[in-house]
Parts: structure tokens; C-alpha cells; sequence
């Protein structure tokens, strides 16, 4: 009788078991051409859709962020035409898109350790760095302690610096776990929180924080300034890919853009602002 | 005595405490499983609740947050649902949400379902502008709960059985002690009344024997008493024999004489008859008047009332001595406070004695003992007589009373030869224990 009323207890109503679907009901608008993906992408995929637009003359519709994942799933289902992606795709994901999607990467963004203006250190070391995400007591040199704040689990940034400092993956994700930080969902979430907050350092793309404009300055890692000169050459190694999804079947409209992706205008325009157009020495993680 | 045997019996081990422990154990054993199982069954009741509530308030926040994206991305905003998801999950981290599932309004699902095992689901209708767009799913883990709840169970299943194993030990305990010693009681009881049987027994026996003593003894005393008043009677008889033969003749032979006296005045100046037949007149009367004297005293011996025993037994001995002449070896020692019974009758055996050795015996010396031993009093006389009559078949109405009045205070008399073969000697003992009053110790004076 006991097991009865804990059942009962327990029991209720259970969700359907839907399932994915390849979300036919939905298309992207047969007018413009639509993307949507990773906040990481939007400066520089904003600008080049600008540019693309005056050479072209077409509509597009750049949805706000949706993350890499949303981008993928929106892009497979059809909802939009260009899906944007700022990390490599999992497993699962490369299985569901392999067949008839094309990755493309376009842009290598720098991903720096912005700090805020009250920050008066250049510099920060990757000991110092880690301990700071165990939660130890640290200080900048004019005794302010630091602060971070973090992005959300699987963050491309984030992910750039698990692939490129050792021991990163460990105390990034019991950083994760821990509670004790800050954790924002959007670079510009991240970025205004890094203004607002003494002491604060925050990953951001270096190109996305010239292009708005915010007075945050990056940090030197281990004495490498995070310069697109230093990412190029492979001496500063915290770069992550900016990519486009697209059908291996497209549309023209889509395509046109994707050819302009290759071009050197494009090329020229993702370098002025502030990222790498060609790969990096070393490659990207 | 030996120890009276016990009839073995149902004991109250079988009578109260068998019973109790069949009564007792489903008791025990039920309020056991309910103390067992209510506290946790209450704990997961209320936790499942809880989880509800917690539920709900996921969801709700889900919606919340989901509603303004759908707002504004109608299109778009399931994709990012992953990510706000992630989001209210970091928050609730603390939580036991185990997944959170979106489905939009044709019911195509958005976000991971949960891991295989047990969950609470909750939902919440996601609206804008009127219009459901989607559903919110939460699952929330049971696991925890579960195994809080296992974990009480298991606690309160040891604490609950063990108390229903103190208070069934302790009860038991308990009426076993109560149950023991009211066996206990029963059996000395039942050796008691087994007991009391066995003395009642006894003492039913002890008051036949006692009652057959007493009938023997009042019959004996009737005995005594009808003997005595026979031996009163003989004795009546013999002194009114006396009185006849010997008053009674005197007095006839002094009539005869007066009258005999009177008839001769008148006729005769010779006064020499007169005074002869008047002579024989006197000396008649004086014989009568000692034969009465005798009589009396053997009548009743108020001499011991006057001068008590010992004064009484010289005064018998002067008056034999006075009588025959005999010598006379007195020896007596008196004892004070001897019973008027005892008294009366060591003086009349004695005067009967000395009256039989008067009458019969022609002696010359008499010897009287009367003496006190440890056990008994003692009274000889003997005298050098010529002895009894041995071609008498039975004895005479003197040593027949003689014999009854020893008789009567439990004593013995013996009629022997006297000392050397010679003469008579009468040997009167009388036990200790009838010579004394209640009050008064009998020793020799």
C-alpha cells in the first residue's frame, strides 16, 4: 500500500513523444535571404551581408543569436537559408548535416580575455588565469581582485581556450559547476557585463569589441598580445573558426552570398574588421 | 512429615502469556509496518509535492522567458529554446530538474529528453497573443527522493521493529515474571491447602484419639466417681452397722437395764441390785459412748480441718497405741499443700490400717512411714501380726477400700507379707502429679 501511494505520489501527466522532424512547416523567407547561428558571427556576418546587399541588391533577414546549435537546426529544417557557426560541429551533428549541408568558414576570429577599463594590467598569466577560475583569491597588481565572468557550458570562446591552454578543460568546466561565477548567455551580455563590473575580465572576439566599440582593452596571455598579427603568425593561439552552414543544393540567392564570402572584398572586409581572413598558423581548434 | 505432592496443572504461562503472544506479535508486528512505512510514505508524499511545486515553477519561468522570445521570433525562438534552457538550468542547478522539454505548437519537440529514469513531469501552455505556441515539459528526478525516502524506510523500519521488539520483550517479559509468580502462588497455595488438608487429617484424628481419651476419661471418672460414691455408701453402711451393732445394742442393753433398775425401786429396800444394774448402765454408756466416738470419727475427719494431716495420723497412732498398747515406730513426713483428697485418704488407709491391726492382727510393734520422693508419697505400715488370712478367697471390705481409695488418686496399694515373713505390710504409693493444688507446690513440711 505504501508503494501505491508513493506511485500515486509520483504519477502524472508525461510529455508527448515528439519527435524531431525535419520541421517542413517551417521556411525561410522565399524573399530574402535569412541567417541565423552563433552570436559570435553576427559583426562581421552583419557587415558582410551589408556589403553583399549593396553588391547584389538583395534582402537578407540576420536573426539575433540562436547559438551555433540553433543555427544548425534552423539551417537543416529550412527555417533559414545560411545557418552561422562559431565551433566545430559534434558528432551528432555532423552525421545529421553531412550529407546535404556544406560547411564553409569564412572568418578565424581572436578570442581575447577583455578586460575592463579599471583593469590597469596588460598582462595576465595562464597560472594566474587558472587559479582565478578555481576560485582562489587573486588580485591585480594594484590590489583589486579579479574578477571573471563566464560564459555559458560549450561557449565557442570558451572552447578556443579549452583546446589551447592545458588544463583549461578541468577547471573550466568545475568553474562551470561551482556556481561561484557569473554566467551570461550572449557576447553582448558578456561584453556589457565586463564594462560594468571592477575588475571584471570576460572571452570575447577581439573583432566584435572594436566593432562596437567598447572601452575594453584585451589582455596579453603569457606576454603574447592578442594582435591579429600574433594569431596569424600562431604565436597568440586563442582563435576559433566563424563558418556558414549552407544546403549543398541552394538556391541562388544563397549561393551569391556564399560566393561573396570568397571574395576579396569580403576578405579584406573581415580583416578591417578585426579578424583573420585566412586560417592561422597552427590552424584552429 | 514429607512434602505433599502437586496434581501437575496448565500453568499460567499456557493461561496468560500464550495467549498474550498470540495477541500480541500482529499487533506488534502491525503497528510496526505502519510506524515503518507512515513516516516515509509522508516524506515522499510531501516531496513529491514539492517537486511538483518546484516543478511548476520551472516551467512557468520556462514560459516566461520562452513567451517573450516567441514573441519576439516566432520562427526562431524554438532554436534558442535550447540555450534558455541551458540558462534555467544553470539556475536551478541546485535543483533536481532532470530535463526541460519544449514543444511548439505542432507538437515537435525542442531540447533532449531526459536520461532513462524516474521522473515528475509537469507542463505549462506557452501563449502569446492568445494563441498557444507551445508547451513547456519539466522532468524533475525522483532519484533523490526516492532514495531519501528508501533511506527513511529503512531507518524507520529498524527503529519501528526494533521498539515493537522492546515493548513485545518487555510485555512478554513481563507477563512471563507476572505469570511465574502466580504459578508460583498457585503452587504454594496448593501445597497449603494440601498442607492444611494433611493437619486437618491430622487434627481430626488428634481430636478422635482426644475424644476418645475423653470419653475413656469421663468414663473412667464416672468409674471413679460411681466407686467413689460405693465407697462412700460402704463406708455409710459399715459405720450404720457399727453405729447398730454397737450404739445401738448399748442403748437397748441401757433401756433394758433402766427399765429393769425402775422395776426394782418400788419392791426392795435393797439397793445393793439397784446400784449393780445401774453400775452395768454407766459402763454401758461408756462403751457407747466410745463406739460413737469411733463412728464419728470415721464419719468424717474433721480433725484434719482442725489440726491437719500430721497431727491428725498421731493423734490416730496415741489412739491406737491408747487401744492395744502396741509399739508404734512412727516416721511421717508431711508435705503442705497437699490436696484434702490425698489427705483424707492417707488418713483413712492409716485409721483403717490401725483398726484392721486392732481387730486382727494381735502385734506387738507397728511401723508407719509416710515419706515424700521425687515422683511420688509413699505410706508403709507394717506391723509382726500374725499376718492375712491366706484362705481368704477375696479381700476384705477394709483392704477392698483401702485399695479404691489409692485407686481414685491414680495410686497403687500392695498387701505383702511384712518384714522377715512375719505380719502384714500395706504399701500405698501416690503419684506426685495428684498430690499438689493448682497453687501450692507439695513439699515435705
Amino acid at each position: 500500500m505504501a508503494a501505491a501511494i508513493g506511485w500515486v505520489a509520483e504519477s502524472g501527466p508525461v510529455p508527448p513523444s515528439g519527435q524531431r522532424s525535419n520541421m517542413t512547416r517551417l521556411r525561410a523567407a522565399p524573399d530574402a535571404l535569412e541567417v541565423a547561428g552563433s552570436g559570435s558571427n553576427l559583426p562581421l556576418t552583419r557587415r558582410l551581408l551589408e556589403a553583399w546587399r549593396m553588391r547584389v541588391g538583395q534582402r537578407f533577414i540576420l536573426h539575433s543569436s540562436i547559438g551555433t546549435t540553433g543555427g544548425v537546426q534552423a539551417t537543416r529544417d529550412g527555417a533559414v537559408h545560411v545557418g552561422l557557426l562559431s565551433r566545430p560541429l559534434n558528432a551528432q551533428e555532423i552525421a545529421a548535416t553531412e550529407r546535404d549541408f556544406e560547411r564553409i568558414a569564412y572568418a578565424w576570429s581572436v578570442v581575447v580575455l577583455a578586460a575592463n577599463p579599471s583593469v590597469r594590467d596588460r598582462d595576465i598569466r595562464t597560472a594566474e588565469l587558472l587559479d582565478l577560475l578555481r576560485g582562489r583569491p587573486s588580485w591585480w597588481s594594484d590590489g583589486s581582485p579579479r574578477v571573471i565572468i563566464l560564459r555559458e557550458r560549450g561557449d565557442s570562446s570558451h572552447r578556443a581556450a579549452i583546446m589551447r591552454i592545458p588544463g583549461f578543460r578541468e577547471v573550466e568546466r568545475e568553474a562551470q559547476s561551482s556556481g561561484r561565477f557569473r554566467v551570461l548567455y550572449s557576447d553582448v551580455e558578456l561584453r556589457y557585463s565586463v564594462l560594468g563590473t571592477q575588475g571584471a575580465v570576460g572571452f570575447t572576439d577581439l573583432g566584435a569589441g572594436a566593432i562596437d566599440g567598447l572601452p575594453l582593452h584585451p589582455l596579453s596571455i603569457d606576454g603574447v598580445e592578442p594582435t591579429l598579427e600574433n594569431a596569424s603568425a600562431g604565436r597568440y593561439r586563442l582563435v576559433k573558426p566563424l563558418l556558414v552552414l549552407v544546403p549543398r543544393v541552394r538556391d541562388e540567392r544563397t549561393e551569391s552570398f556564399v560566393r561573396y564570402l570568397r571574395s576579396p572584398d569580403a576578405r579584406s572586409l573581415i580583416e578591417s574588421s578585426g579578424f583573420l581572413a585566412t586560417e592561422p598558423v597552427g590552424g584552429a581548434p | 512429615m514429607s512434602e505433599p505432592t502437586v496434581t501437575p496443572r496448565a500453568t499460567m504461562q499456557d493461561e496468560v502469556a500464550a495467549p498474550l503472544q498470540r495477541r500480541l506479535s500482529p499487533l506488534v508486528m502491525a503497528l510496526s509496518s505502519l510506524l515503518a512505512v507512515g513516516a516515509p510514505v509522508a516524506h515522499h508524499v510531501v516531496g513529491a509535492r514539492e517537486l511538483r511545486a518546484d516543478c511548476v515553477s520551472i516551467a512557468a519561468r520556462a514560459v516566461e522567458e520562452l513567451a517573450h522570445d516567441a514573441q519576439e521570433r516566432p520562427k526562431l525562438w524554438r532554436y534558442d529554446a535550447i540555450k534558455v534552457v541551458d540558462h534555467l538550468r544553470s539556475y536551478r542547478a541546485q535543483s533536481a530538474m532532470a530535463a526541460l522539454q519544449v514543444f511548439d505548437a505542432n507538437g515537435i519537440a525542442v531540447g533532449a529528453a531526459p536520461a532513462r529514469g524516474a521522473h515528475l513531469w509537469c507542463s505549462q501552455t506557452m501563449r502569446v497573443r492568445g494563441e498557444d505556441v507551445g508547451t513547456v515539459w519539466v522532468a524533475m528526478h525522483l532519484r533523490a527522493l526516492r532514495a531519501t525516502t528508501l533511506g527513511l524506510l529503512a531507518v524507520f523500519t529498524t527503529l519501528a521493529f526494533a521498539l515493537g521488539w522492546l515493548v513485545y520483550a518487555l510485555s512478554m517479559r513481563t507477563a512471563r515474571s507476572a505469570a511465574s509468580k502466580i504459578d508460583s502462588l498457585v503452587s504454594d497455595l496448593e501445597r497449603s491447602r494440601a498442607r492444611l488438608a494433611e493437619l486437618n487429617a491430622g487434627l481430626e484424628q488428634d481430636v478422635a484419639a482426644r475424644t476418645r481419651e475423653l470419653d475413656e476419661a469421663y468414663a473412667e471418672l464416672r468409674t471413679t466417681a460411681a466407686r467413689a460414691v460405693t465407697l462412700q455408701e460402704n463406708e455409710r453402711r459399715a459405720i450404720g452397722r457399727d453405729l447398730h451393732d454397737s450404739v445401738g445394742q448399748a442403748l437397748t442393753a441401757i433401756r433394758i437395764h433402766a427399765q429393769l433398775a425402775s422395776e426394782l425401786a418400788p419392791h426392795t429396800d435393797d439397793t445393793s441390785v439397784q446400784r449393780e444394774v445401774l453400775a452395768k448402765v454407766c459402763a454401758t454408756t461408756d462403751a457407747a459412748l466410745e463406739e460413737l466416738r469411733r463412728a464419728l470419727a470415721r464419719l468424717g475427719p474433721a480433725v484434719l480441718d482442725e489440726v491437719g494431716l500430721e497431727a491428725a495420723l498421731n493423734r490416730a497412732i496415741d489412739a491406737f497405741i491408747e487401744q492395744t498398747g502396741c509399739r508404734v515406730e512412727r516416721s511421717l513426713s508431711v508435705a503442705k499443700g497437699l490436696e484434702p483428697a490425698v489427705e483424707v485418704a492417707i488418713y483413712r488407709i492409716t485409721q483403717e490400717s490401725l483398726t484392721n491391726i486392732a481387730r486382727h492382727a494381735e502385734a506387738s510393734c507397728v511401723k508407719v512411714k509416710l515419706a515424700f520422693t521425687e515422683a511420688s508419697l509413699r505410706l508403709v505400715i507394717e506391723d509382726d501380726g500374725k499376718g492375712m488370712d491366706k484362705s481368704a478367697k477375696t479381700p476384705g471390705r477394709g483392704v477392698h477400700g483401702m485399695r479404691e481409695r489409692a485407686a481414685l488418686l491414680r495410686g497403687s496399694f500392695a498387701v505383702s507379707a511384712g518384714e522377715g515373713g512375719r505380719g502384714t505390710k500395706i504399701d500405698v504409693q501416690l503419684p506426685r502429679a495428684q498430690l499438689v493444688t493448682a497453687t501450692a507446690s507439695a513439699e515435705p513440711s
